[in-house]
C-alpha cells in the first residue's frame, strides 16, 4: 500500500513543476533544453572518472586481486552477511560521486537492483553525499584550509548511514 | 584518490603477475573500458532528463517562497549572533534546493552562504560555528525524493524503483542525527 503511493511521487513531481512553471509564465521547453545540456555535460566531465574505476575495480576483481585482499575481512563479512561486492561502494562514497555511481550501476548490472547487494547500494547511494568533495568545495571558495571538524562529523555521518543501511536491507525491512 | 586509485593498479597487476594470471590484466582493462561506456550512455538520458526538469524547477516562484518560510526554522542549528540578512537567505536557499533536489541551484547558494559568512567571522583563518554547521548540512544527502537514484533502479529494471525511498529517509535521519550531534560536540573542542 506505502509502496503504491510512493510510485506515485515522481510522476506527480513533474506535473507539479511543470504547473508552477506555467503559472509563473516562464518559457518551460527553453529552460528544459538548457537544463538537459547541463545535464549533458555533467556527464560529459564524469566520464573520465567512470573510466578510471571501472577499469580498476575490474582488474581488481577479474586478476583475483580483490578476493586476496578481502580474505582477512571474510568472516567478518560473513557474520555481518554484507556482501563482497558492496565494498568498493563503502569505501569511494565519502570520495567521488562518479567513481560511486560507476560501482553502483555495476553491481545492478551484474546482481541487479532487487537483491540483496542492490538493495544495499541504492539505499547507501541514495541517502549519502560526496563528503570530501562538498567540504573542498565550500571551504575552497571562502580559501580556508583549516576543516576544524566537519570531516569527522560528515564521515561519522556517512558510517552511520552504511551500517544502518546494511542492517535494513539485512533485517528484511526493504 | 589518486593515491587510491594507483594502489588498486599497481596490487591488481602486481598480482596478477605473481599467481600467474597476466592474461587476466588486459583482457580485464578491455571489460572495463567497454562497460564503463555502456554505463555512461545509460547515464546520459536519466541525467539530462533530471538536469532539464531541476532547471525548470529552479525558475519557479515556489523554491523561493518556500525558502523564505523555511528561514525561521534555521535558528535551531545556527547561531543567531553570527548571522546577516544575507547569509539567512542563501542558507535558506541551499537547504531548500537541497531538499527539493535542486542540486546546481544548492552548490551555488552553499557557496555565497559561506562567502557572506566569511565576511562576518570573527576568526578569518577558520571557519567559526555557523559554517561547520552548515557545510555538515550539505555533507548530508537532504534530498527528499532520491530521483536519480530510482531511475538508475528502473533502467537497470527493478520490479519496484521507488521501493527505496522510505528506507532511505530512515538512514538518513539517523546519520543526519549523529552528523549534527557530532559537529556540535566538535564546534566546542576543536578550535
Amino acid at each position: 500500500m506505502l509502496n503504491k503511493i510512493v510510485s506515485y511521487i515522481i510522476p506527480l513531481m513533474i506535473i507539479f513543476i511543470i504547473i508552477c512553471a506555467i503559472k509563473d509564465k516562464k518559457d518551460v521547453f527553453k529552460l528544459f533544453i538548457e537544463g538537459a545540456l547541463d545535464g549533458l555535460k555533467v556527464v560529459y566531465s564524469i566520464f573520465p572518472y567512470i573510466l578510471a574505476i571501472t577499469v580498476a575495480m575490474y582488474v581488481l576483481r577479474d586478476t583475483g586481486a580483490l578476493n586476496i585482499l578481502l580474505k582477512p575481512l571474510k568472516p567478518i563479512l560473513t557474520f555481518f552477511n554484507i556482501p563482497q561486492d558492496i565494498i568498493p561502494l563503502l569505501i569511494m562514497r565519502p570520495l567521488s560521486g562518479g567513481a560511486s555511481t560507476s560501482i553502483v550501476m555495476d553491481i545492478f548490472k551484474n546482481s541487479g537492483p532487487d537483491t540483496i547487494s542492490g538493495k544495499m547500494a541504492s539505499v547507501i547511494m541514495g541517502a549519502t553525499e560526496t563528503t570530501f568533495y562538498t567540504v573542498t568545495i565550500l571551504l575552497g571558495a571562502v580559501g580556508l584550509k583549516k576543516s576544524r571538524g566537519i570531516l569527522i562529523a560528515g564521515i561519522l555521518a556517512d558510517i552511520t548511514a552504511m551500517i544502518i543501511g546494511i542492517l535494513l536491507v539485512n533485517l528484511g525491512k526493504i | 584518490m589518486s593515491k587510491i586509485w594507483c594502489f588498486i593498479i599497481i596490487i591488481a597487476v602486481t598480482i596478477a603477475t605473481i599467481s600467474g594470471n597476466v592474461d587476466t590484466v588486459i583482457s580485464s582493462i578491455m571489460k572495463g573500458s567497454t562497460a564503463s561506456v555502456e554505463n555512461v550512455i545509460n547515464l546520459i538520458g536519466m541525467m539530462c532528463f533530471w538536469g532539464g526538469m531541476f532547471k525548470i524547477f529552479s525558475e519557479t516562484k515556489f523554491l523561493k517562497v518556500f525558502a523564505k518560510k523555511f528561514s525561521s526554522l534555521l535558528y535551531l542549528l545556527f547561531d543567531k549572533k553570527e548571522l546577516n540578512d544575507k547569509s539567512i537567505e542563501y542558507i535558506s536557499l541551499n537547504i531548500t534546493s537541497n531538499l527539493l533536489g535542486v542540486g546546481n541551484a544548492a552548490t551555488i547558494n552553499g557557496i555565497n552562504a559561506v562567502k557572506e559568512l566569511q565576511k562576518i567571522n570573527k576568526n578569518q583563518d577558520r571557519p567559526n560555528n555557523n559554517m561547520t554547521t552548515l557545510i555538515l548540512l550539505n555533507t548530508a544527502s537532504l534530498q527528499i525524493i532520491p530521483t536519480n537514484m530510482i531511475a538508475l533502479r528502473a533502467l537497470y529494471n527493478s520490479t519496484n524503483p521507488s521501493a527505496i525511498i522510505i528506507p532511505i529517509w530512515i538512514v538518513t535521519i539517523c546519520s543526519l542525527v549523529v552528523g549534527i550531534i557530532a559537529i556540535k560536540i566538535l564546534n566546542n573542542r576543536v578550535i
